[in-house]
């Protein structure tokens, strides 16, 4: 049996009237990397930022590596990494000395503090930029040393906040690389992004949040199961708003249809696919159609259809 | 252990800044022999020289000015972002706060402390031969209430630019009315009344008290009295300085 290391039960918190995580339920499981996914004002930076216990919880019960997050905070604090959304790093000091002084306030003692320290910024890439100071650091390169604060004191657990915002594919790839050995070494991830590729590319399992609440939990193929036999056509039609969609909803195996400004998505059985009967549908009602995008069971169909709403919104 | 880390990271960040060294080393030390040369001729026949007027006087005022030093180390831009990872860390909220508020204290304590020992050894200003460790208790206690003055305000405002422009603006006024740029009381008895508010009044005269009469009869209820005030500034720091606020 798997051991739980992160467990939610029933988080809530507000912010006067507004509830920003509503009866939030997850597990977390060693070892593994956790995607959590939620558009903007989901709830995702709240719960990372009761998790890091920057935020007091205003109910519900959170356990980490067995242990109470209000009554051991030193404690999972120790045990816990956080790379932050905004780059957390002091710009007039050199990198080495960012790491140290961090590692150091996590209790990483002087014998092994230089070791810890260029260990970290070797798995970043940054051991030959370590007398450099972050000012001079290009954006990619301040996320990395971002990463490298946090790894330092090795942390059983590393919570992940959009780690990726606006740096190059190559930084990308290199911060995703790590992610993935930080795995294999055995550290727990949570990791909260936009990308929905990213979470396809390196998540074991992931929860969806939105307005506060968990809406799927799952492994990708787990979730991509529900939709494999999904299809969908995103048809670009001037003037389709004040369209009547009812006669397409009528044809065999269509499944969803959503009209917008100047567009209509269907959502249709793919082994019962017919396409020629809405394009004849849509051709009765004089309506071109200009443009035409076909999407199959992907992450990002699976989100838009639970929260109705694209990941970046 | 880990707040000494805190506590030299925060005192080295202090050090970084050319501008807070220049205003406790140089510029006191550059401001007693100016005024000291300069007013020389209007101290002439009395007991009291213009360099020891200004000695006690311009240590004072800067001491004062160095409650612009706490929005720094709380809030200034370059160190801003790096503090907000500290809470991250398995180091308290209070020990974050105290050791910010202990480095200025040790930063701005020390250096004037230093320039008192330099100023009075090469018989510059004269502090009162023995008097001298008691004018730098007194010095410390000043020190202390304006860091823990600035820092309050620092933690409920969260700007560093209105913070400093409030403190600066206070400090001139306090100044001002201390009467160490002119005799505040040829105003008339209400500007004489109205100075008494000044904390920067009750140091310089009883400073100059225990220099001069050997000893000050309001010396320990002053020394007190800003301790004691010093102590709900804590608790306004403690009550106001929350993590949140800076994430």
């Amino acid at each position: 049996m798997r051991k739980k290391v992160v467990e939610i039960n029933h988080l809530e918190k507000g912010y006067k009237e507004n509830k920003a995580v509503n009866d939030l339920n997850f597990e977390v499981y060693e070892g593994e990397i956790l995607g959590l996914l939620g558009p903007n004002g989901a709830g995702k930076s709240t719960t990372i930022s009761i998790l890091s216990t920057i935020l007091k919880k205003d109910s519900g019960n959170i356990r980490i590596l067995g242990k109470n997050l209000e009554t051991d905070i030193a404690y999972i604090k120790a045990h816990m990494g956080i790379v932050p959304q905004d780059i957390a790093i002091y710009e007039d000091i050199t990198a080495y000395r960012n790491v140290a002084f961090f590692a150091s306030l996590y209790g990483v003692k002087k014998s092994e503090l230089k070791s810890r320290v260029e260990g970290a910024l070797e798995f970043v890439g940054l051991l030959d930029k370590k007398d450099d100071k972050p000012k001079t650091f290009s954006g990619g390169m301040k996320r990395r040393l971002n990463i490298a604060c946090a790894i330092a004191h090795n942390p059983t657990i590393l919570i992940l906040d959009e780690p990726t915002v606006g740096i190059d594919p190559q930084s990308r790839n290199h911060i995703l690389s790590s992610i993935l050995k930080l795995k294999q070494a055995g550290t727990t991830v949570i990791y909260t992004t936009h990308y929905m590729e990213e979470v396809a590319e390196i998540a074991d399992r992931i929860v969806i949040m939105d307005n506060g609440k968990k809406i799927a939990e799952g492994t990708v193929t787990e979730l991509l199961e529900k939709y494999k036999n999904t299809r969908k056509y995103i048809l670009h039609i001037d003037g389709v708003k004040e369209y009547d969609c009812t006669s397409i909803k009528t044809i065999k195996g269509i499944q969803k249809v959503v009209v917008k400004e100047d567009l209509v998505e269907i959502s249709l059985d793919k082994n019962c696919d017919n396409f020629n009967e809405i394009i004849s549908e849509l051709v009765k009602k004089d309506l071109r159609i200009h443009h035409m995008e076909t999407e199959e069971g992907n992450l990002e169909m699976i989100f838009l259809d639970l929260t109705g709403k694209k990941l970046r919104d | 252990m880990k707040f000494l880390v805190l506590l030299k990271h925060d005192i080295k960040h202090l050090i970084s800044n050319q501008g807070n060294v220049f205003m406790f080393t140089i510029f006191p030390v550059v401001m007693v022999l100016l005024f000291g040369f300069l007013f020389s001729n209007m101290y002439k026949g009395t007991f009291v020289s213009a360099y020891d007027f200004y000695g006690v006087t311009m240590i004072f005022f800067t001491a004062m000015m160095g409650a612009t030093v706490p929005a720094n180390a709380f809030l200034e831009k370059t160190i801003k972002e790096g503090n907000t990872r500290i809470f991250y860390t398995p180091v308290s909220r209070v020990q974050i706060y105290l050791s910010k508020i202990l480095a200025c204290f040790i930063f701005i304590s020390t250096l004037l402390i230093v320039d008192v020992i330099i100023l009075s050894l090469l018989g510059i200003v004269n502090f009162g031969g023995i008097s001298i460790l008691h004018i730098i208790l007194l010095l410390a206690a000043f020190v202390l209430f304006l860091i823990l003055l600035s820092s309050a305000i620092c933690v409920t405002i969260r700007s560093e630019e209105i913070t400093n422009t409030i403190i600066s603006n206070s400090m001139s006024v306090l100044a001002l009315l201390s009467g160490i740029m002119f005799p505040i009381a040829s105003l008339g008895e209400w500007a004489d009344k109205l100075s008494n508010f000044s904390p920067l009044k009750w140091v310089l005269n009883s400073t100059f008290e225990l220099i001069y009469n050997g000893g000050s009869p309001n010396y320990v209820l002053i020394l007190v009295g800003l301790i004691a005030l010093s102590i709900p500034l804590l608790f306004v720091v403690h009550k106001n300085y929350r993590p949140e606020d800076y994430i």
